[in-house]
């Protein structure tokens, strides 16, 4: 297959993921990557990856350029999917800023947006595989918790009286915080249908206030996610 | 014939630990990260001997406390052994060659699984029906010892007796502890289980007085659990109220988050997950949990028949109480109220079946 | 006349080059970043000293540990409060191998192509497998350290004030990995030395690092400039950021007004003495010692240092057994707190203020590469002015293989500019 990685704005930690496919990524045509090649070619993409967030017109175009040679385009990560932790500077307590980040489907349709901050090496591998034998990839669609729970953990909001983002988050990470003993903050973004209203019911009746809720779920790395806009009106 | 009742000191229980650990991988309730959790034990050492739980809607601690078996149920569940949340089914590797090569693993363990309570007890009883035919189980479960032991006390969230699954253990052990002032009281339930007790020193005839100590206690146990719903025509009551607006009122507080199901003896539901590696030299299959609290979860062929927040809660409520008598002869639930203690929002399952039923 | 050559290839980031030329004469190189600033230091104002070593960690997605660490250090100077040895010791363990994965990643995939004349390591792997193969193995080597300490390779997250989130039962899975590791790291070493490398002075530029008293400098130390020694507190009196109208990044000078340069040329530099002993031995064997002012050897010098971070990574991982103690409490109180280490690219700074309820009122943080721009455009000015023709297709090479000898992470360097930014639509 025909691949092209671009960054937009971020720190550049999705696209080295890509690496970790090691030796199989010799089996790619890799066409256009400018943090790892120096030939870079515009060509009709089977796959581009895109990492970062917009932040001006020159991204924006860039994005559109992208959209009109890929076939099939993923979103990588945090920033890509949702605006990543530059884009909260919206809400309102930051309202001095003039700083705008918006996730790629803000612009254009996007195939796949693959989650995490950063993304996991092994959801592009799942991408890729399914795509060269033209199916679906699969990724969890359900809250980190159902994860969690597989890997034998207790639930860490009631044996460590800690707030977890888990029940609102999408798993696929493997319950990496969680099974270090500290609470989910939210990289994967939140999970399809995530109860917010049942949530901040819960972390209310954990001492919290409303806006120190609001606060976590900003610094999620997924703070402007579509599902979690609601709260900036707030 | 042998007398079936015996009593032991606990230099007897140490001496009976010795010898499970000789021919078994024993599993028994010990305090991990905060709180009992059932494990891989070494020695009696590592029992929660003295711990106890306290436990509410969505609230858990530890306590000290001076009996033995101060503790009731551990947090998790004999899934984590027999039906593990992760466990990998089978893996094709295509070696440089072309050839191919299948793993279908088996597990190494010989289980003992030591201190299993009446709930979690009739609840393996569930599991033995709904995995009758898969191997992994069936091997596991058939080589497996049961060390079953009586509660002292019941927790706030226990409700057995609503259930009708305890709190007296009657049947399903090899072997039946009960602790009475300075003694357990042994009794056998089976071959394997009394061949063990032949080897156990220290033990003696009980007295009677001491035989009508154990029902006195277990009487008194009855009385610590509340009675918050009854289970008499459950089934018909739950199915008349499929469009109560309280389904709709859950979606309130439920997050939908699966620990309930998780934590539940009897949820079996689960998923088979399958990865290759990108260079076609590797496939395998995971089973995993999977929880009928997942968004997708009835979704056939991109249909989702359980869209709702409110239809997904309302169809693990019935899978126990109704869908469950008619696959097993029995409800699903056993009252051991882990559900509503990990519970992240607190919901109690007897309220709710209370408040659906009575209005 | 000015030439710019658009979109720098194999560099961290988005960066250009304007070469401004009179008579065919070169006036005047400018490297411009055109990443976007993520004003990283702003957003961090008015939250909780909890959340520094997540946020911070997303400046950078090749070197996250190092802010994490930078960021716990500053932490736990201004609460007043001091890791445990072991502690300390799995930290340097995990920072270890974020040095063998950054300089791998960097070394191998990025800046080798260049001395094989191809555009990628992707080309390189048809001519040299067995060589790409071991660095393969190195860096998931590192990456399986990070993992083990702290769940994923980047973003790890265990790390918190006052210690670890949680311990691992045991670090024997990796003594083997590392073992083999140490033996790759030797003979590439040796391989590279093998290679010949332009002949190139950058003398007048000052070297800067921290120096520790044991050890080869990573965690803690005090700055060194080759001449003078200074505390971490005084580092803005000697060392001062400038703004570049061109560029989206800072420049930092000495307070004379002159470019320096931090990362392993600087360490190697001053703390030479304190590699490993395998690092050493190879070094003294090869005859690569102190002083070394050709930046196109700096592909040795990070070699030599994945030997020494292998080497000292191994001793660690073998005398580990896990500590049993929760992290320690931390009491939030007004005050300030300073945090400096060694990235792999260099001198990390941290500086945050906080008010009594641990909220940040204050950030300052310097990065490496934003310490290195200033003498990477010495060092380009140096070696284009040799150049004979100045077209883009004959200096894009030379200028972008300079560029990689330092090899600079752009995403950091421009973190913290205010800077007023088009809106969009």
């Amino acid at each position: 297959m025909i691949l092209g990685v671009f960054k937009l704005t971020s720190c550049g930690g999705c696209q080295y993921s890509i690496l970790d496919l090691g030796k199989s990524l010799l089996e790619q045509k890799i066409f256009y990557f400018t943090e790892i090649s120096s030939s870079n070619l515009w060509h009709t993409f089977d796959v581009a990856f895109v990492e970062g967030s917009v932040t001006n017109d020159d991204e924006k175009e860039l994005l559109l350029k992208i959209r009109q040679k890929a076939k099939f385009l993923v979103a990588l990560g945090a920033c890509a999917v949702s605006g990543g932790i530059q884009a909260i500077q919206r809400s309102k307590k930051d309202k001095g800023l003039i700083f705008y980040s918006y996730p790629l489907s803000d612009f254009v349709s996007v195939d796949l947006e693959l989650r995490g901050c950063p993304v996991k090496s092994e959801h592009i591998e799942e991408t890729l595989f399914s795509l060269s034998v033209g199916s679906v990839p699969y990724f969890p669609d359900y809250p980190l918790c159902i994860e969690c729970k597989r890997k034998g953990n207790p639930c860490l909001m009631i044996t460590h009286k800690i707030l977890c983002l888990g029940v609102i988050t999408q798993g696929g990470c493997g319950a990496l915080c969680p099974s270090l003993n500290r609470g989910c903050y939210g990289c994967f973004g939140p999970v399809k249908g995530a109860n917010l209203k049942a949530f901040f019911r819960c972390a209310l009746r954990m001492g919290l206030t409303e806006e120190k809720i609001r606060e976590i779920i900003m610094n999620s790395f997924n703070g402007y996610h579509q599902i979690f806009r609601e709260l900036y009106d707030k | 014939m042998p007398a079936k009742k015996y009593k032991i000191t606990p230099k007897g229980l140490e001496n009976l630990f010795d010898l499970l650990s000789r021919n078994y991988n024993i599993v028994g309730p010990s305090v991990e990260k905060r709180l009992i959790k059932f494990k891989q034990v070494k020695s009696l050492d590592d029992i929660a001997f003295g711990f106890k739980s306290i436990e509410g809607a969505g609230f858990y601690n530890l306590e000290r406390d001076n009996w033995w078996f101060s503790y009731n149920r551990p947090a998790n569940t004999l899934k984590d052994f027999l039906h593990p949340g992760e466990r990998f089914l089978t893996e094709i590797i295509k070696e440089d060659n072309e050839e191919k090569t299948f793993q279908v693993p088996r597990s190494p363990w010989q289980y003992c699984f030591f201190d299993i309570r009446s709930c979690d007890l009739q609840a393996l009883f569930i599991m033995d029906k709904v995995f009758k035919k898969e191997p992994f189980y069936l091997d596991l479960r058939n080589r497996s010892l049961i060390i079953a032991v009586n509660c002292n006390h019941a927790m706030e969230n226990c409700f057995c007796t609503i259930t009708k699954t305890g709190p007296e253990i009657r049947k399903g052990f090899d072997l039946l502890l009960t602790e009475g002032e300075d003694y357990f009281l042994l009794e056998v339930g089976s071959k394997k289980g009394q061949i063990l007790l032949d080897q156990v020193s220290d033990k003696r005839v009980p007295s009677r007085g001491e035989l009508e100590d154990k029902n006195r206690r277990l009487r008194m146990l009855k009385g610590e659990m509340a009675d918050k719903f009854n289970m008499e025509n459950i089934a018909e009551k739950l199915l008349s109220r499929l469009n109560l607006t309280y389904w709709k009122e859950i979606e309130e507080r439920c997050l939908s988050c699966g620990n309930c199901t998780s934590v539940c003896p009897t949820c079996f539901c689960y998923d088979i997950l399958e990865k290759s590696s990108l260079s076609f030299a590797k496939t395998q299959r995971t089973i995993v949990w999977d929880s009928c609290f997942s968004p997708d979860f009835a979704t056939i062929n991109r249909f989702n028949i359980r869209g709702s927040l409110s239809s997904r809660y309302r169809h693990w409520i019935l899978h126990k109480f109704v869908y469950s008598t008619l696959h097993f002869k029995r409800c699903s639930c056993v009252g051991c109220g882990r559900c509503i203690t990990f519970c992240p929002a607190g919901i109690d399952i007897r309220e709710e079946v209370l408040k659906v039923v009575s209005s | 006349m000015t030439n710019k050559i658009d979109f720098l290839t194999r560099v961290s980031g988005l960066a250009n080059l304007e070469i401004i030329a009179e008579d065919n004469l070169l006036k005047e190189v400018r490297f411009s970043v055109r990443e976007t600033p993520r004003l990283i230091e702003k957003l961090l104002l008015g939250r909780s000293y909890k959340v520094i070593p997540e946020i911070t960690a997303r400046i950078c997605g090749i070197c996250p540990v190092a802010y994490q660490l930078t960021a716990l250090q500053a932490i736990e100077d201004a609460f007043g409060i001091k890791p445990t040895k072991e502690d300390l010791s799995l930290r340097k363990l995990i920072y270890l191998a974020e040095w063998i994965y950054s300089h791998t990643l960097h070394l191998f995939f990025v800046h080798l192509p260049d001395y094989y004349k191809v555009n990628s390591f992707l080309e390189l792997f048809q001519i040299e497998r067995e060589l790409l193969e071991k660095a393969f193995f190195l860096r998931e080597t590192a990456c399986r350290i990070i993992e083990k300490l702290g769940g994923r390779a980047i973003h790890p997250l265990s790390l918190i004030p006052g210690g670890f989130s949680s311990y691992p039962d045991s670090l024997s899975p990796l003594i083997d990995p590392l073992r083999n590791s140490l033996k790759i790291a030797e003979e590439l070493f040796t391989k590279l030395c093998s290679m010949t490398f332009p002949e190139f002075s950058l003398s007048e530029v000052q070297f800067v690092s921290l120096l520790d008293e044991d050890d080869y400098p990573i965690l803690d130390g005090i700055i060194y400039d080759g001449k003078r020694k200074i505390d971490k507190r005084s580092f803005r009196d000697y060392f001062l950021e400038v703004e570049r109208p061109y560029s989206t990044a800072n420049h930092s000078l000495t307070k004379e007004g002159k470019p320096y340069v931090v990362g392993p040329m600087a360490r190697f530099e001053h703390a030479f003495e304190k590699l490993s002993p395998r690092a050493k031995e190879l070094a003294t064997k090869h005859g690569i010692i102190p002083p070394v002012d050709n930046p196109f050897l700096s592909p040795l010098i990070r070699m030599l240092e994945i030997v020494h971070s292998v080497e000292l990574a191994l001793e660690i991982a073998k005398g580990y057994i896990k500590p049993k103690k929760v992290p320690q409490e931390l009491k939030p109180s007004e005050g300030e707190g300073i945090g400096i280490t060694e990235a792999p690219r260099g001198i990390l700074w941290h500086h945050y203020k906080f008010d009594s309820q641990g909220l940040i009122t204050h950030v300052n943080i310097v990065t490496p590469t934003s310490q290195n721009l200033a003498s990477i455009e010495l060092a380009l000015f140096k070696s284009l002015s040799k150049e004979k023709g100045l077209e883009e297709a004959s200096i894009r090479n030379r200028a972008e293989t300079m560029i990689r000898n330092f090899d600079p992470c752009l995403p950091c360097a421009t973190h913290f500019l205010e800077i007023s930014i088009k809106k969009l639509d």
